[in-house]
């Protein structure tokens, strides 16, 4: 998932892999505009800051389609100090440089 | 007709609003599923005679008065997603970060709080048998009241487009924002993930699964 020029790493949560997979199987189109948009926030996580609001606290969002990708970048949310939104149990040995997918909000139409 | 999602998302804010005001300012300590059915009933009503657009709730009468399936559903959900106590409806302290969150929202949208807060001032400290009494009294219709209405007569229903001199004011993101907090599905995704990096039981390029590794 991780291009080269991209200097971060990937890290799933097991629930985000079984939504993809599902997508994928599902429909090949959808799927490929998630990757996509994965590929695009892991070569500039910085870029189009959107957080989440009330129980998302703390979690980022990027359009994809009718779906939203749901995610955490490990630098921002130490320096913003949201570890107590995402409870990570493995964050002292997370580098910084680590994008960590947490879930997929499927087919929202708005 | 159906409400679209953002008629959805604001009917669950302002829900989710007049609950937190009745508790917060200490008009109440106890809902019953029946009393906030006439409080939405009597905000509703409120905002439709100055033609106002908040909530969109269609209401009929039934044995205990005005009552709203879409609003029961909405309580439900509500419920479902940990926002309101099942018991006394209680707002939890996750509504209170939603209420904080949409804060602009909530001001921008000042006068439609306003309907919610004055229903609130008025009824949500009386008992439901008095506010039942207030409600059978009022008129509806030429020299009838509630309690004279047959059952199932349609009551409020959403205003019609050329209707409506003033609507609540939300964009499309925030309705989003709202709906993800709202739906059950969504919540649970992202209790399910969280359990899952709370447990350490993320997966790198390397361990992940076939669905990632191409």
């Amino acid at each position: 998932m991780s291009t080269p020029a991209s200097p971060y790493q990937n890290s799933y949560a097991p629930s985000f892999e079984g939504q993809l997979a599902a997508i994928e199987r599902k429909d090949k189109i959808r799927g490929s505009r998630i990757r996509k948009e994965m590929s695009e926030i892991l070569a500039n996580p910085y870029g189009n800051i959107d957080f989440g609001k009330g129980r998302w606290r703390g979690r980022r969002k990027r359009r994809a389609g009718t779906d939203r990708v749901i995610f955490v970048v490990c630098k921002q949310c130490r320096e913003l100090k949201h570890f107590e939104f995402n409870l990570c149990s493995d964050c002292e040995k997370t580098p910084d440089e680590t994008v960590v997918w947490v879930t997929i909000i499927e087919d929202h139409k708005y | 007709m159906a409400r679209t999602n953002m008629e959805k998302a604001v009917d669950r804010l302002l829900v989710l609003y007049l609950l937190h005001d009745a508790f917060s300012r200490n008009r109440t300590n106890f809902v019953q599923k029946t009393k906030l059915q006439k409080l939405v009933f009597l905000s509703e009503r409120e905002m439709i005679d100055e033609r106002n657009k908040g909530f969109n709730f269609y209401f009929i009468k039934l044995v205990h008065g005005p009552f709203s399936q879409e609003l029961e559903t909405d309580l439900a959900k509500l419920v479902e997603v940990g926002l309101v106590n099942r018991r006394g409806l209680e707002p939890t302290e996750r509504a209170d970060m939603i209420i904080e969150d949409f804060r602009d929202v909530i001001e921008r949208n000042g006068p439609f709080i306003k309907y919610v807060n004055g229903t609130n001032d008025g009824f949500a400290g009386v008992s439901l048998e008095e506010l039942l009494d207030v409600i059978y009294a009022m008129s509806w219709g030429k020299g009838k009241t509630i309690r004279d209405l047959p059952p199932r007569t349609p009551m409020l229903f959403p205003m019609k487009k050329e209707s409506v001199a003033s609507e609540f004011s939300i964009t499309d993101e925030e309705a989003e924002d709202l709906l993800m907090n709202f739906d059950p599905k969504d919540v649970r995704s992202l209790i399910q993930a969280t359990e899952e990096m709370r447990t350490g039981k993320m997966r790198s390029d390397e361990h992940t699964g076939v669905a990632l590794s191409k």
